[in-house]
C-alpha cells in the first residue's frame, strides 16, 4: 500500500514537471509486475492523456473500468477525453452516469457546462456553472467558465469581477492567466494581454500553445499592426462599416461628378483590405523567425 | 451539499442522438458573403449555420423574414429590368443602365438579412470563438451561396429580358 501511494505521489510529480517519458518509465516495471491493476493501469492512462497520446489513453481506460467498474478517476478522465477529442455525446454521457452517482457535485456540474460552452449551449452552460457556483463558491472550473460566458453573453461588468476574484485567489495559475488573456484580448487590450502570455511562457517555456498565442498577441500589437488597430478592436464589425462606408462613399462621389476622387478612394480601400489580410501573417512569420 | 438539489432539466441530455457538432461559418464570412451576395446568400449561409446550432424550427419567423427580403430583391430586380414604369416616380434615372440600383439594393437587402439573423445567434457566435476559437473555412460554402444567388438573379434577368422583348 505504502508502494502503491510512494508510486502516485512519483507519477505526479513527474506529470507535474511534464517529465512524461520518465513517468513511463517509472510505471513499465510495476505494470509488467501487475498488468490487471487498475490503479496502475489509471496511472499510465494519466500519463498517456499528458502525453497526448488519446488513443492510449482511452485504451488504458478501458482496461481500468472492465477491471473496476466504477473506477471515479478513470470515468473522469474518459470524460476529458471524449471532450478534448471533440466527442461530446460521449463525454456528456459519461458526465451524467457520474452525476447521477454524485449530484451534489460541484466539480462535475462545471465539467459539464464546459461541455455545454464548447457545443454552444450557452443557457444550459450558465445554468450548470450557478448551480456549480451555489454547490461550491469557491469551484475553479466553474470561475474560469463564468469568465467567456458573460463576455460572449455580453456582460462585461460580470467578466471583470470574475477575472478580479480569480487573480485574487490564483493569480500564478495558467487557466487563471489565460482567462485573464480572453478578457484583456476581448476589451482590445493585446499589449497587456501579451504581457501575461509572457509570464506564461516563461513558466511553461515548452507549450507551443502558449508561444502561438504570444505570437499572436504580439503581432496584433506591433507598430505594423497600428493601421488595423480599428479592425483589432471592433472585429468584423469594423469590417462591417468598411463596407458599407466605401459603397456609400464611391456612390455619393459618383453622383457628385467625381470619378477620379472615387478611383482614388476606391484604390486606398483595396490597398487596406489587400493589407489587412496580408500583414497579419506575415508579422507572425517574422516574429516566429525572429523572436521577440 | 447547499441548498435543494440541482433542477432535473440540467441533468437532461442535451446531445444524445443529436448530430455531429459541426463548426460554424464566422460572422466576418457570413457579412462578407451577405454583402456581395445579397439576402439570397445570407439566408443560405445563415440558415446553415442555424442548422448546425440545432434552431432552425425556432427561428423559422426570422427565416421567413429573410425569405419575404430575398424574393423582394428577386422581384425589385424584374421590376427594374422589366417594367420600371411600375415603380412610376420611385424608379430612379439610369436603372436600365447596368442595374446598379438592383446591385446596391442587393447589397442592402444582403446585410438586413445578415443583420436580422445575426441577431438571433450574437450569443451563439460569440461563444463559438471564445469557447474554441474556430470557425468552419466558409470557401465551399460560400462559393454555393454566391453561385446559387446568382443564377437566381440571372434568371430573372433573363425573365425580365424575355418579357420586354
Amino acid at each position: 500500500m505504502g508502494a502503491a501511494f510512494e508510486l502516485t505521489r512519483q507519477i505526479d510529480h513527474l506529470l507535474d514537471v511534464e517529465r512524461v517519458e520518465e513517468a513511463r518509465r517509472a510505471l513499465s516495471q510495476p505494470l509488467s509486475e501487475s498488468p490487471d491493476s487498475a490503479e496502475l493501469l489509471f496511472l499510465a492512462a494519466r500519463v498517456e492523456t499528458v502525453a497526448g497520446s488519446y488513443e492510449e489513453a482511452e485504451r488504458l481506460l478501458h482496461d481500468v473500468l472492465a477491471h473496476a467498474p466504477e473506477h471515479d478517476g478513470a470515468r473522469y478522465l474518459r470524460s476529458e477525453l471524449f471532450r478534448a477529442s471533440k466527442r461530446y455525446p460521449e463525454a456528456e454521457a459519461e458526465l451524467l452516469g457520474l452525476l447521477r452517482d454524485a449530484p451534489a457535485s460541484a466539480t462535475l456540474h462545471a465539467m459539464y457546462a464546459q461541455v455545454m460552452f464548447e457545443t454552444l449551449h450557452v443557457e444550459k452552460a450558465q445554468a450548470l456553472v450557478d448551480e456549480a457556483l451555489r454547490l461550491d463558491p469557491e469551484e475553479q472550473l466553474a470561475k474560469l467558465l463564468a469568465v467567456p460566458l458573460a463576455i460572449s453573453t455580453g456582460r462585461m461588468e460580470v467578466a471583470e469581477s470574475q477575472v478580479s476574484e480569480l487573480m485574487r485567489d490564483a493569480p500564478d495559475a495558467e487557466a487563471v492567466s489565460l482567462t485573464l488573456i480572453t478578457y484583456l484580448n476581448s476589451r482590445g487590450r493585446n499589449r497587456e494581454a501579451a504581457e501575461v502570455a509572457r509570464g506564461l511562457l516563461r513558466a511553461r517555456p515548452n507549450e507551443p500553445e502558449i508561444l502561438n498565442l504570444l505570437i499572436e498577441l504580439h503581432a496584433e500589437a506591433h507598430w505594423s499592426s497600428k493601421p488595423l488597430a480599428p479592425l483589432q478592436r471592433f472585429g468584423f464589425g469594423a469590417s462591417i462599416g468598411l463596407w458599407i462606408g466605401t459603397v456609400l462613399v464611391l456612390q455619393g462621389l459618383r453622383a457628385l461628378d467625381q470619378p477620379e476622387l472615387a478611383g482614388l478612394f476606391g484604390l486606398t480601400v483595396f490597398v487596406y483590405v489587400i493589407y489587412s489580410w496580408v500583414q497579419p501573417p506575415l508579422i507572425r512569420r517574422w516574429l516566429r523567425r525572429r523572436g521577440f | 451539499m447547499n441548498g435543494p438539489p440541482p433542477p432535473a432539466s440540467l441533468l437532461t441530455p442535451s446531445l444524445a442522438g443529436a448530430p455531429a457538432h459541426q463548426l460554424l461559418l464566422s460572422p466576418r464570412a457570413t457579412f462578407l458573403t451577405s454583402f456581395f451576395g445579397g439576402p439570397i446568400a445570407a439566408l443560405i449561409l445563415m440558415g446553415i449555420n442555424l442548422q448546425r446550432l440545432g434552431r432552425l424550427k425556432r427561428e423559422t419567423a426570422a427565416l421567413v423574414v429573410g425569405g419575404v427580403l430575398a424574393l423582394g430583391a428577386l422581384v425589385f430586380g424584374w421590376v427594374m429590368l422589366a417594367q420600371p414604369e411600375l415603380l412610376g416616380s420611385l424608379a430612379p434615372e439610369g436603372a436600365r443602365r447596368g442595374g446598379s440600383w438592383v446591385r446596391r439594393l442587393n447589397n442592402l437587402l444582403g446585410v438586413m438579412t445578415w443583420g436580422l439573423l445575426y441577431l438571433r445567434m450574437r450569443v451563439d457566435l460569440r461563444a463559438a470563438e471564445l469557447s474554441r476559437g474556430e470557425f468552419e473555412k466558409p470557401w465551399k460554402w460560400a462559393g454555393i451561396a454566391m453561385g446559387a444567388s446568382m443564377v437566381l438573379h440571372m434568371m430573372v434577368n433573363m425573365a425580365a429580358a424575355y418579357s420586354t422583348l
